[in-house]
């Protein structure tokens, strides 16, 4: 009991020292003799360890991330450089082009396509690249489900970071056909 | 070898970043700030109805009394018959058919029907935007994705994410500086962002999943699905009779005496299949519950192995704790809760310098500057509104809000000044939130210093004092700008 306590209270120092060896390493204020960033990360893996070992992996380890975020931020708070703000233009200005120098159906087509049809054609290709795995089926549905919003996430970045919008729709199409075919015939 | 996206990637990462970030834009607001309040759904209920009886101790009479109480109003048994058993966090005690629910009170005969106010707004909101529950849910999950594809994009975009990870610059351009508070906030936040994005869409888009790989995996059985994924409920055949409620909660007692029941369920209630469920929660365990089934002479059936089954069941069944910060050992919840909601604002912080960043790149102004402004300061005074209509009488919630929403709006497109606007929208929240709190303290003025009333009352208040002092300082911003445009002129 009292090992745990100390264990406890252990674990969120060693988060935040990690943290801020980080920060003198990223910032230019090394210490350790150059090894702050590795030292750094060190420390905040063993206060996910001993959290996880304290508290139980479960809690332990969703304590310590929570921890680094937040010493993180107050790191970040108590060194902000304050500067003297520029005057903001509060009168109407034209704006060349709100939404960028595209067609309008050129939008529309990037909407439908990251969303929609994004989301169709991973769903299809999750489900069927998750029936491969070599789990037990309730774990393969399982992958999928939490696999499927990530693919369908980066497919709608890569939908919209691409100028090949048509060919881009055709792939993810054509990938949904096969998926389907291997699914349902 | 460096691990350094190219300037052609980063680029389209940036403009990939920009345009899913400005489509979701507002949704995405609305939806991280009403679920950061979600977190203490359970405190705003006890506020907004403060005059229920609360207690954290029961035992199976005050079940079967309940149980008894419902059925004998009822002329039809329902398929199911939830009671929610009272703990230490949450007071109260509940019974629910699905349709109708009601309070329990101290001696388990059904009380007052739960009121929906602000903490039914909230989750309507973050759950499904208000709308019909199946496309609002699915929305809501396409916007999980949608913040997954954004942290993918918006690390790609950051090839100076370890150098620039602890600079914060305040004041200076404007661009500069939402520039720096969105990633200083989602850089450091990224555990938790991928987390609430990943369960967030994982509510929804499992019913399009379930869809898919029925048809495909299970002959069209989407109840076999579901079950291979959660595990089937048992097969009961025996003689009608009252459910023992006390000797099940005996038995688990000694099956499982670290196990802290939450709620239990009586299945076909009045059947020859009828059995009983107890919920419970489990220490050190972020699955929602393990489910105890018993027939109805209290005799253990089995247990469905959300705790200790095949590893997906057991990583799908901690979502919600996971999602909604309902988790911590003894001592630790409170401060678990409030980590969500700090960690909650900040993703809501995110999302609004997001735009902000965009907005103060392309230069000039338009109608899009007064419909972020009346949208981002607006919602918070629409929520107020809603909950003061709420307290006030029986009015529509999403009524209210929406329209305290369009009453913002028109100001910020009559005004055509973002700042001005945000001045006035801040004072106006700060304003119904004052309000708000004089408003429950006069209706409820014997449970003003108790627990759930002081704290919501507190944090109001507190509240309204930030949003009077951050008007105060854009007033006194805007003062400072006329002088130094006179200054000019002159």
């Amino acid at each position: 009991m009292a090992s745990s306590l100390w264990m406890n209270a252990l674990a969120p120092l060693l988060c935040g020292a990690g943290v801020y060896l980080l920060w003198r390493s990223w910032r230019g204020r090394k210490l350790l003799g150059g090894f702050s960033a590795a030292g750094g990360w060190l420390s905040v893996l063993a206060g996910i360890f001993i959290w996880a070992s304290a508290a139980g992996g479960e809690f332990g380890t969703s304590y310590a991330l929570i921890a680094v975020s937040l010493v993180a931020w107050i790191i970040c708070a108590l060194g902000v450089e304050r500067r003297q703000a520029k005057p903001a233009r509060n009168v109407d200005v034209a704006v060349a082009d709100t939404l960028g120098d595209t067609s309008r159906w050129h939008k529309w087509g990037t909407f439908v396509t990251a969303g929609p049809i994004a989301c169709v054609a991973t769903c299809l290709v999750t489900v069927a690249l998750s029936g491969l795995l070599p789990f037990a089926s309730g774990n393969r549905m399982a992958f999928a489900a939490l696999a499927y919003p990530l693919a369908w996430g980066a497919a709608s970045v890569w939908i919209c970071a691409s100028a090949h919008l048509a060919r881009n729709a055709l792939i993810l199409l054509a990938v949904a056909a096969v998926a389907a075919v291997f699914l349902f015939m | 070898m460096k691990l350094k996206p190219s300037p052609a990637l980063v680029k389209s990462s940036l403009s990939a970043h920009s345009v899913v970030g400005l489509v979701i834009g507002y949704l995405m607001y609305l939806v991280c700030l009403t679920g950061a309040l979600v977190v203490y759904k359970d405190v705003i209920q006890r506020w907004e109805q403060p005059d229920v009886a609360e207690f954290s101790e029961f035992d199976s009479t005050t079940v079967e009394t309940a149980l008894n109480d419902y059925l004998s109003r009822q002329e039809q048994s329902p398929e199911s018959l939830y009671v929610v058993l009272p703990t230490d966090h949450e007071r109260r005690m509940h019974l629910s058919d699905g349709e109708a629910e009601w309070l329990l009170r101290e001696d388990g005969t059904l009380g007052a029907e739960p009121r929906e106010g602000l903490a039914h707004l909230l989750v309507e909101l973050h759950y499904y935007l208000h709308l019909p529950s199946n496309i609002g849910i699915l929305l809501v999950s396409a916007l999980g994705a949608m913040l997954l594809g954004l942290i993918i994009s918006g690390l790609l975009a950051h090839p100076r994410i370890f150098k620039d990870a602890f600079r914060f610059r305040l004041g200076g351009s404007r661009r500069l500086e939402q520039a720096d508070i969105h990633n200083r906030l989602s850089v450091w936040g990224l555990p938790f962002h991928l987390m609430i994005a990943l369960t967030g869409a994982f509510f929804g888009l499992a019913g399009l999943l379930v869809l898919t790989a029925a048809p495909a995996y299970y002959g069209g059985d989407r109840e076999a699905l579901i079950a291979d994924i959660y595990g089937g409920d048992p097969v009961v055949e025996a003689p009608v009779q009252k459910v023992d409620v006390a000797a099940a909660l005996a038995e688990l007692q000694q099956r499982a005496p670290e196990a802290e029941p939450i709620y239990l369920v009586v299945q076909k209630p009045n059947t020859s299949g009828q059995f009983l469920e107890i919920a419970a929660s489990l220490p050190g365990r972020l699955v929602y519950s393990e489910i105890y089934r018993y027939d109805a002479d209290g005799i253990y059936i089995n247990h469905q192995g959300l705790s200790d089954g095949i590893a997906g069941r057991q990583i799908l069944y901690s979502v919600y704790r996971i999602h909604f910060g309902h988790f911590g050992g003894e001592g630790t919840t409170f401060w678990v809760k409030l980590a969500y909601l700090l960690l909650g604002l900040a993703l809501t912080v995110v999302s609004v310098t997001g735009v902000n960043v965009w907005l103060a790149r392309r230069g000039g102004r338009d109608w899009v500057n007064d419909f972020w402004c009346a949208g981002v300061w607006g919602t918070p005074a629409a929520i107020a509104m809603a909950a003061l209509g709420a307290v006030v009488g029986n009015f529509s919630l999403i009524g209210f809000f929406l329209a305290g929403l369009v009453a913002c709006l028109g100001l910020s497109l009559w005004l055509r000044d973002e700042t001005r606007s945000a001045m006035l929208l801040k004072w106006g929240s700060a304003i119904l939130l004052l309000l708000l709190v004089a408003v429950h303290g006069l209706i409820y003025p014997a449970q003003v210093g108790q627990g759930p009333v002081l704290a919501v009352h507190t944090v109001a208040l507190l509240l309204a004092a930030w949003f009077v002092w951050a008007g105060y300082r854009q007033a006194a911003g805007i003062k400072a700008a006329e002088a130094s445009r006179g200054g000019l002129a002159v």
